[in-house]
């Protein structure tokens, strides 16, 4: 796993990394997935796209969380995997299918996606991104 | 995070002031009301720091507040308090947080602690089924798209009005639990989304329902007329807007970053983006927030009406006959627009509590008639294993802290080191033991807020009693306690 979780006295925070720009953001998805929700069960039985128009490197990770958030709490739609098609404007495929709560195990509840501390940057080779949630 | 190192002078035993020479761009200075215990726990981490921060927002009167349940919050810390004009005031989603009118209903009945003690597990049961909770949960309640306009609208009058609950419930909520000016255009398809699923549902994390016994009067005239005595049962219910609330948060967080810059001040801190109050995206935002407060109000009343089901299932006998009445609902994440006093003037202000609560004392016209010689009751709940606390709002306040006080009693553990502490099996007998049953919908949370995750909110209420900001009127204890 290129991904842990971060300490906070309320809340929780995921710190992410990989050899590319596009590896971080699929890690940082999935390690935010698997937080709220068991994903061994869960296929890629549908897929959707996810355009995200933010201005900063830091604004994408979040606005991306965030529209996955708004996806599992309103759409009831729980992602298996995550392909980031596009960086400049960010494009991210997901894909997941419809929670069924007799096979699907829900975790934590997460309320937002903050931009406390959240950065998506380069440090070496690597590419790192973090951020904070509000449970 | 690191411990707090900033400046700062102790007031008197209740309070500190943080000078507004410590940072460049503070306005006013800081208030904490904290006394020497709670001080401690408070600068480890950088709480008071967010309070210099506040402090540094154009146009905040007086000074940056905060209460003794302060801890670090996003943007404002958790128990932060501002106020600006409404004129030319700003509004700032930092200053509200992201679960918008997070808050506490209590109910109180004519049940003793002997008539109720050998049916606490069932009664937990019962509750359990009926009330929608825990993680992902789904509230009873199918609304059409016009109606859940119509519940941004008219909050907990649109529960009553479906048959959840009676109009007196109404009466001793704040706000009547229909805060006027919400603009349903104003609240995203997205939030409505979340928002539809969930209506009537208890939701996770810190919101629970508990059954309680008042074990402590400390100012009988005020508890007599707030219908509480020693020994008798009351039921407190917590919960927020939900997803609702959250993307409401979520959305305007976001334009209000995009159009901060227009007002080119420079922010020490980017989740304080605010815009003023009277501009097109100031006046969009509250609208919504209006809209999220008047969602969580009917989501309460609704919870209500079920935990009056389980009581008259439990009890074969009429929620009526049962006194199962509502003593107050307050607020506990939220702006509002009220008129105060400053410096000899009346003003209207935008107040801004965040995890902090209204404490008005007699003579404001938005206390209920039935409190108007006594103040407004004020709810603060504590951990699961501990007590909650009815105080009653004070004139003290008014002046001081633009009628705020405390709301709970403020988290000190992470929830990683609190999964640390004890499996919920050892905690669900810790607390068996101590005459507490506890219904969980997931084990993980449970642990996740057990009582050694939070100040002891005894000593956060000492502090504001003692400050005289608002004062103790009687003290609960828990009996059972059922978590999403």
């Amino acid at each position: 796993m290129a991904f842990r979780y971060l300490e906070h006295t309320a809340d929780i925070g995921i710190a992410a990394r990989g050899e590319s720009k596009e590896q971080v953001i699929e890690e940082i998805c999935l390690a935010f997935t698997n937080l709220i929700y068991d994903s061994e069960k869960v296929k890629s039985q549908e897929f959707r796209e996810l355009i995200i128009d933010s201005r900063t490197n830091a604004g994408k990770i979040v606005d991306l969380l965030s529209k996955i958030l708004y996806l599992i709490d309103g759409e009831d739609f729980l992602i298996k995997e995550v392909k980031v098609k596009n960086f400049k404007p960010l494009v991210v495929i997901v894909g997941g299918e419809l929670m069924n709560p007799l096979q699907h195990k829900m975790k934590s509840m997460v309320k937002a996606v903050t931009h406390y501390k959240a950065y998506f940057r380069k440090k070496g080779s690597t590419y790192l991104a973090r951020v904070y949630l509000d449970i | 995070m690191g411990r707090w190192k900033g400046p700062f002078r102790r007031i008197d035993e209740f309070k500190i002031i943080i000078p507004p020479e410590y940072k460049a761009g503070m306005k006013v200075p800081g208030i904490i009301y904290v006394d020497e215990g709670l001080w401690e726990t408070t600068q480890e981490e950088q709480a008071p720091e967010q309070v210099a921060n506040v402090a540094t927002l154009p146009g905040l009167l007086k000074y940056s507040l905060a209460m003794p349940d302060i801890h670090w919050g996003y943007g404002f810390p958790i128990g932060g308090v501002a106020a600006f004009e409404t004129a030319d005031g700003i509004i700032t989603p930092g200053g509200i947080g992201y679960d918008i009118n997070c808050g506490v209903r209590l109910l109180r009945t004519d049940l003793t602690l002997n008539q109720v003690k050998n049916k606490i597990e069932l009664l937990l049961e019962t509750i359990f089924r009926n009330v929608p909770s825990g993680l992902g949960s789904k509230g009873k309640v199918k609304v059409s798209q016009n109606e859940l306009d119509t519940v941004l609208i008219k909050g907990a009058r649109f529960a009553v009005e479906k048959g959840y609950g009676c109009k007196e419930d109404l009466v001793f909520t704040e706000e009547n639990g229909e805060m006027k000016g919400a603009d349903t255009q104003a609240v995203s398809v997205e939030a409505k989304k979340r928002g539809f699923p969930q209506l009537g549902s208890l939701g996770s994390g810190n919101h629970f329902l508990e059954i309680q016994y008042v074990d402590t009067i400390y100012d009988e005239k005020t508890a007599n007329a707030f219908g509480l005595k020693e020994g008798q049962i009351t039921f407190l219910i917590h919960s927020g807007s939900r997803g609702l609330g959250h993307q409401v948060a979520t959305d305007y967080i976001k334009i209000i970053e995009r159009t901060s810059h227009k007002y080119q001040v420079k922010l020490v801190d980017r989740q304080l983006a605010f815009v003023p109050l009277n501009s097109d995206e100031g006046k969009k935002y509250f609208s919504a927030m209006v809209g999220a407060a008047n969602y969580a109000w009917a989501n309460r009343q609704m919870i209500t009406h079920w935990v009056r089901e389980s009581f008259e299932e439990v009890f074969k006998s009429s929620w009526e006959k049962l006194g199962l009445k509502q003593v107050y609902d307050v607020a506990h994440n939220i702006a509002k627009i009220e008129k105060h006093t400053v410096d000899g003037v009346e003003k209207e202000l935008i107040v801004h509590r965040k995890g902090a609560t209204r404490a008005f004392p007699v003579g404001r016209p938005e206390i209920p008639d039935y409190y108007k010689n006594v103040g407004q009751p004020v709810l603060i709940p504590g951990d699961m294993g501990r007590y909650s606390y009815v105080l009653v709002g004070t004139q003290k306040g008014l002046e001081e802290t633009w009628g705020s006080t405390c709301h709970g009693a403020g988290r000190v553990m992470s929830r990683t080191a609190a999964k640390k502490e004890s499996s919920a099996q050892e905690l669900l007998e810790s607390l068996k033991k101590k005459g507490i049953l506890v219904k969980a919908e997931s084990r993980g949370t449970l642990v996740e807020e057990a009582p050694e995750a939070y100040k002891d909110v005894s000593d956060v209420v000492n502090v504001v009693h003692g400050a005289g900001i608002s004062r103790k009127v009687c003290r609960m204890k828990p009996l059972g306690v059922t978590k999403g």
